[in-house]
């Protein structure tokens, strides 16, 4: 049936809440998952996912009705707020969390702080771009659908792409260098 | 040295870290206060039942456009039969076998139609999911409604099928019964949806 196969026929939601009670549980996963990998921690997702949401109740007939564009919508949205923090927080601090994590004794401690080496090296991309590296690199996404996702052109994804990884692999080669000085 | 790839795969946090059931509770608990318990719009009042649904179909932005294409020919407001009947994807006695186009494998349409023109109040062209792209929300007759709901009932799990003028153009299967509006979504330009609008609302 091909795309046939997709069609759905799904209740209708009465009210605001209950078309918000579906909205949230078809994507809050999916959502705190992206904005797990935009965020430091657990705590900054689940921020970016409620204010997310938190939005969607507020312009609730914005919110388009078939589930892919339900995504989009969201999607779009979580990226925009992270954007917000994103701009609003100290520029130098920005740039210190891609400073290394200090050194710690036990191995299991040094794979946890080279992790989280890794991970805060991220914080210097725009969360556009670290979206994008995220949906390609973590979550499998073909550029053509990061395109669709986020509304762009598939050459400005593919732009976000080859500047992130670029951007990631000079601040890696960077802290790299730094933990063999030590 | 690994890969870039390799690094941000090795420290992606969510391999590292169970769900949260409790935060995702208490999270919705935030959400839903924020909620008003009000009607969605005044239009979904109409709908005689109380109950009303989305007839969702990803095909329609494929097919429709085939169907329908452009918006070079004027509106022929009364040449369009818009169904709904049942549908099966096994072959039986009665029923009409169907190849919808682009698909490898047929379906067995019912000899009864479900709803028609006749069983419509109205259609309308409603926003899409941008500016440039339109839907359209279809509200049943009570008798309509009814029908559809005394037929999706006992359909659950199974295809149903939308023709406009004999042409197949959504095959959604049945989620739960159905009654009162349904939406019929897919990336029509204005002129798209007000054309078949005017078409499906004229009995």
């Amino acid at each position: 049936m091909n795309a046939m196969a997709q069609s759905l026929v799904v209740p209708m939601p009465e009210t605001a809440a209950d078309r918000l009670a579906l909205l949230f549980d078809a994507h809050y996963d999916r959502l705190y998952r992206l904005a797990r990998r935009l965020a430091t921690d657990p705590d900054a997702a689940r921020d970016l996912v409620q204010d997310t949401f938190l939005r969607a109740a507020r312009s609730l007939t914005s919110v388009p009705t078939v589930r892919q564009d339900e995504e989009a919508w969201l999607v779009r949205v979580l990226i925009n707020i992270a954007r917000d923090a994103w701009r609003r927080r100290d520029v130098r601090r920005r740039h210190d969390v891609a400073a290394p994590v200090s050194a710690a004794g036990s191995d299991v401690e040094a794979a946890f702080v080279a992790r989280a080496t890794v991970w805060r090296a991220l914080d210097s991309l725009t969360p556009r771009r670290r979206a994008i590296v995220v949906m390609h690199e973590l979550e499998g996404l073909a550029v053509p659908a990061i395109a669709a996702l986020l509304g762009v052109a598939e050459v400005t994804v593919r732009w976000h792409l080859a500047k992130g990884r670029r951007e990631l692999s000079r601040l890696l080669t960077t802290q790299g260098e730094h933990h063999g000085k030590r | 040295m690994a890969s870039v790839d390799e690094l941000l795969r090795d420290a992606d946090p969510l391999r590292h870290e169970p769900p949260d059931e409790a935060s995702r509770a208490r999270v919705r608990r935030v959400v839903m206060s924020a909620s008003h318990d009000s009607p969605l719009s005044p239009w979904r009042r109409r709908a005689m039942l109380g109950m009303s649904v989305a007839l969702v179909s990803a095909a329609l932005a494929v097919v429709g456009v085939s169907i329908w294409p452009g918006s070079s020919g004027t509106v022929h407001a009364a040449a369009m039969r818009f169904e709904i009947r049942l549908a099966e994807l096994e072959p039986g006695l009665g029923l009409r076998e169907l190849r919808p186009s682009g698909s490898s494998k047929p379906l067995y349409l019912h000899s009864d139609v479900v709803v028609t023109n006749g069983d419509i109040v109205q259609a309308r062209v409603v926003a899409g999911r941008d500016a440039d792209h339109f839907n359209i929300a279809v509200v049943l007759t009570p008798e309509g409604a009814r029908k559809l709901l005394a037929a999706t009932t006992s359909h659950i799990g199974r295809p149903m099928a939308i023709l406009v003028d004999n042409e197949l153009v959504a095959a959604p299967t049945v989620r739960s019964a159905i009654a009162g509006e349904a939406l019929i979504t897919g990336d029509y330009s204005r002129a798209e949806a007000d054309r078949v609008a005017a078409g499906i609302s004229v009995r």
